[in-house]
């Protein structure tokens, strides 16, 4: 196998490990979460109102009790996550959502690093091809004259030619 | 590109121009701190908007101008409770516990309030339990007196409901059921008053 083909096929592979990772984080649960699963994921997205950096999940403050009670009569009640986010946001305002929502301004906490990543590859891509414009320079004939001096050779052509 | 030449003497020759010459690298250098710059304003203002804009007064309820939560339960004494039921009165709805010192503190307040407008019946007050057993709420109540409708509140759902998140905190609701204000800490009697006759349009 040539050496291009090997780096191809390496640049395939490290594309297919890292797809199928992303993959697995986003989607590859496993079995649906059971009501208890959900309630806990959920205490765990909302700030405590009173204690300053702690999830409901961890806090023992009754506001932090009475929240995660809520969440658990409406996984009950059958409503979604979405529905028990918007409700608890809506009644202690948008801060206490530790996942920010993907709407309005809040939505810039998911778009700007997209973005900054798009931008930043895109700039790799454009440094790298002017790199490797910079390294198919052609000799001139200062420098096919310097060569041949060195070399002792009737024809530069021979030896720049390569 | 330096090389020797045979006489030993260094030469430079330059064979091509070269694209990354220092005036090219200063305009890169401009563009991306023009850029950096803007992103870094544009933050900036985001934040002073974003926070300007955040009410942080005691006054406003995210419920403000809502129909008020429903509460449907039993008070303390085994009686069934419906705010429902107090519709074309002002209703205060104050959430407290015996554990916390301003609650107790206010409570010949409240007392006052209920007396001055308990023959009436113009503007009601219920309390409602926030993390507290009915047995300790009842033995407050016959030590402290006061006597009208204290909520139980176990499962939590009226004070998330109302977002009450520290008592005491008492929220105002209009006679057509609409929640039109809210004082968080203690109140005072005639505190109260006068925040109803505003919201009343009374002078």
């Amino acid at each position: 196998m040539s050496p291009v083909r090997r780096q191809a096929l390496s640049w395939a592979l490290l594309l297919v490990v890292a797809a199928t990772a992303l993959a697995v984080g986003v989607f590859g649960r496993g079995a649906p979460r059971s009501d208890a699963e959900r309630v806990q994921d959920l205490s765990q997205e909302i700030a405590c109102p009173v204690c300053g950096g702690e999830s409901v999940a961890q806090s023992q403050a009754p506001a932090a009790v009475n929240i995660r009670s809520v969440i658990a009569q409406q996984v009950d009640a059958g409503r979604n996550d979405d529905q028990i986010r918007a409700y608890l946001g809506d009644r202690f305002g948008e801060e206490l959502l530790l996942r920010p929502r993907a709407e309005g301004l809040s939505s810039l906490v998911w778009i700007v690093p997209v973005v900054v990543a798009v931008l930043a590859a895109a700039g790799l891509v454009v440094v790298f091809r002017r790199w490797s414009a910079t390294a198919g320079l052609q000799p001139t004939d200062e420098d096919r004259e310097l060569v041949a001096r060195f070399l002792g050779a009737d024809d530069v052509g021979e030896v720049v030619g390569s | 590109m330096t090389t020797i030449d045979t006489e030993g003497t260094p030469s430079t020759t330059d064979p091509a121009p070269d694209p990354d010459t220092p005036a090219t690298n200063g305009h890169t250098v401009r563009n991306v701190t023009t850029v950096v710059g803007v992103v870094l304003v544009a933050f900036l203002a985001i934040l002073v908007l974003g926070f300007g804009n955040r009410d942080k007064s005691d006054a406003v309820s995210p419920l403000d101008g809502k129909p008020a939560p429903a509460i449907i339960g039993q008070t303390v004494d085994g009686q069934r409770f419906d705010l429902a039921n107090l519709r074309g009165s002002w209703v205060v709805v104050n959430f407290f516990a015996t554990w916390c010192v301003p609650c107790q503190q206010e409570h010949p307040e409240l007392i006052t309030f209920d007396e001055r407008h308990r023959a009436v019946g113009d503007r009601l007050l219920i309390s409602v339990v926030f993390s507290d057993p009915s047995t300790v709420v009842r033995n407050f109540f016959a030590q402290r007196g006061g006597d009208w409708p204290v909520v139980q509140d176990d499962d939590g759902s009226i004070s998330v409901a109302y977002a009450v998140s520290q008592v005491p905190e008492s929220i105002i609701v209009d006679p057509s059921g609409t929640v039109v204000g809210k004082i968080k800490g203690g109140v005072r009697a005639n505190d109260l008053d006068r925040l109803i006759d505003r919201l009343a349009g009374k002078p």
